[in-house]
């Protein structure tokens, strides 16, 4: 096996690393970056609690090597609130309606909804609810998620 | 853990190349999405994988004529994004959009869905109803091979060792034709389908079926097409009556298993109603022209 050098932009910060490529860039997230927000549940695509954002759009950083990863921008949830520590709005809303019980599956689903209002920033129920398809949360019901959602959305111009 | 070496090819040459020189111990990735899953579960233990994710013969949406021309690389997101697919082969766009979740259509690739080659797999029974070809390409050269001969079991398909699925090739569907998806499975989302199914019809100014495809997936060892039912539709009316004789023929003609999704008889139902409810769905005029979201 061949070690791969290469660079990973995460949270617009490059990281030079040296890297057996069968890692998937989960792993590397949490154990060679510390940044160990991101989860790891089923390894295999099923839960979403590892969901980061490539180039903006949300994908199982259990399912990519980081040497996939290479020369994209990559967003996890230390990289969501503003440099002075300010939560995102979205995080400040989940916290408010009760949308974070165990917080297991919070920052996959975070990230999956923030894609969600890039693209689309008011939108219904039933588009919060496909957004969050992939994203499994065993404690809340997802009523207090979508909840917060929509409070985001409608304080929004 | 299973170890490997990651190789991005350049050129096709280049993959093949590599995939001769790894021999049996090569596989091809694109989205990933099964192939990390089977590496991570004993399935599959490649010595080097070979991405391309990013290779420029497999990329791309191109109408071409009267045929639409899919990269093997072309991932679901894409499809889904793709007004030419929604125009000319809507139920594939349909079968895209109500695969898994966003974060799995953001990788998973349309060339992947077909190779893996699971009897459940939802983008194939669109294109075998479209009559959808493959182009195959190896060390001897390129092959056009039908959908319908390519698959050959569960996880079996008719891919040499060192051959790798370029392009999909679909028959654009013309302006009187309708085509649609209908995907049952135990929730909306994340869930392998207990069986799905796409049709397309074609009916002439006489009022009578000139051309249907119905395939049916999860109901045998590799998708189906009904052909049963389709030679009871030609050149009849598309009644209510010829429509149930159809679709119970489709249910004869399936051969479903029993598994921890659903019972082999219970699934023959579902497709005696899901054919009627689909057929019913392309007769109609107006109205819909790719499938919605069921279960
Ligand atoms: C959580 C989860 C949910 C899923 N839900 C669904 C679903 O709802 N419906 C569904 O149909 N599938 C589903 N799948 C299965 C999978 O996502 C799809 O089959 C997907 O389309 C596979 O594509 P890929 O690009 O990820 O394939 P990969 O994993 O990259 O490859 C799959 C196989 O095909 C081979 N291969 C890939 N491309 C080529 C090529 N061009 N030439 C030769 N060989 C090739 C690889 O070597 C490998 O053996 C799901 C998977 C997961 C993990
Ligand atoms: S850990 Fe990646 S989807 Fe569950
Ligand atoms: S808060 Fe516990 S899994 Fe969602």
């Amino acid at each position: 096996m061949t070690r791969q050098s290469l660079v990973l932009t995460v949270n617009g910060k490059n990281h030079a690393l040296d890297l057996a490529p069968h890692r998937s860039l989960l792993d590397v997230l949490r154990d060679e970056l510390g940044l160990t927000g991101t989860k790891k549940g089923c390894d295999a695509g099923d839960c979403g609690a590892c969901t980061v954002l490539l180039d903006g759009a949300p994908v199982n950083a259990c399912l990519v090597l980081a040497v996939q990863a290479g020369g994209q921008e990559i967003t996890t949830i230390e990289g969501v609130s503003s440099s002075d520590g300010q939560l995102h709005p979205l995080q400040e809303a989940f916290i408010e309606h009760g949308a974070v019980q165990c917080g297991f599956c919070t920052p996959g689903a975070v990230l999956s909804l923030i894609a969600l209002l890039r693209e689309t920033p008011r939108p219904t129920r039933a588009e919060i609810q496909e957004a969050l398809a992939g994203n499994l949360c065993r404690c809340t019901g997802y009523v207090q998620i979508i909840d917060a959602v929509k409070s985001v959305a409608d304080s929004s111009k | 853990m299973v170890y490997f070496d990651y190789v991005k090819p350049p050129t096709l040459e280049h993959l093949l190349e590599g995939l001769r020189q790894a021999r049996f111990e090569g596989a091809v990735l694109a989205g990933g999405t099964d192939l990390h899953v089977k590496i991570r579960s004993g399935v599959a233990c490649p010595r080097v994988v070979f991405d391309i994710s990013d290779l420029a013969p497999c990329r791309g949406i191109v109408e071409q004529g009267n045929h639409l021309r899919l990269g093997a690389a072309v991932r679901m997101s894409e499809i889904v994004a793709s007004a030419a697919v929604r125009r000319k082969a809507p139920a594939l766009a349909a079968a895209a959009l109500q695969m898994s979740s966003r974060q799995i259509r953001n990788r998973a690739t349309l060339g992947g869905n077909i190779v893996t080659a699971s009897p459940a797999a939802d983008a194939v029974p669109p294109l075998l109803a479209a009559d959808a070809t493959l182009v195959l390409l190896g060390a001897d050269g390129t092959r056009e091979v039908p959908l319908a001969e390519f698959l050959t079991g569960p996880g079996k398909t008719c891919l040499g060792k060192s051959e790798v699925l370029t392009e999909v090739v679909i028959p654009s569907q013309g302006p009187g034709c309708r085509s649609h998806f209908v995907k049952v499975g135990r929730r909306k989302a994340q869930a392998i389908s207990i069986i799905n199914l796409a049709g397309r019809i074609d009916i002439g100014q006489d009022g009578l079926v000139r051309d249907v495809g119905i395939a049916l997936g999860a109901v045998a060892p590799t998708a189906m097409r009904a052909r049963q039912a389709e030679k009871a539709l030609i050149g009849r009316a598309p009644s209510a009556k010829n429509l149930a004789e159809a679709a119970a023929l489709a249910a004869e003609e399936c051969r479903p298993i029993s598994d921890v999704r659903a019972t082999g008889s219970g699934r023959r139902l579902l497709v005696e109603a899901w054919t009627l409810r689909l057929l019913h769905l392309l007769c109609e005029t107006g109205g819909a022209r790719s499938g919605g979201r069921n279960s």
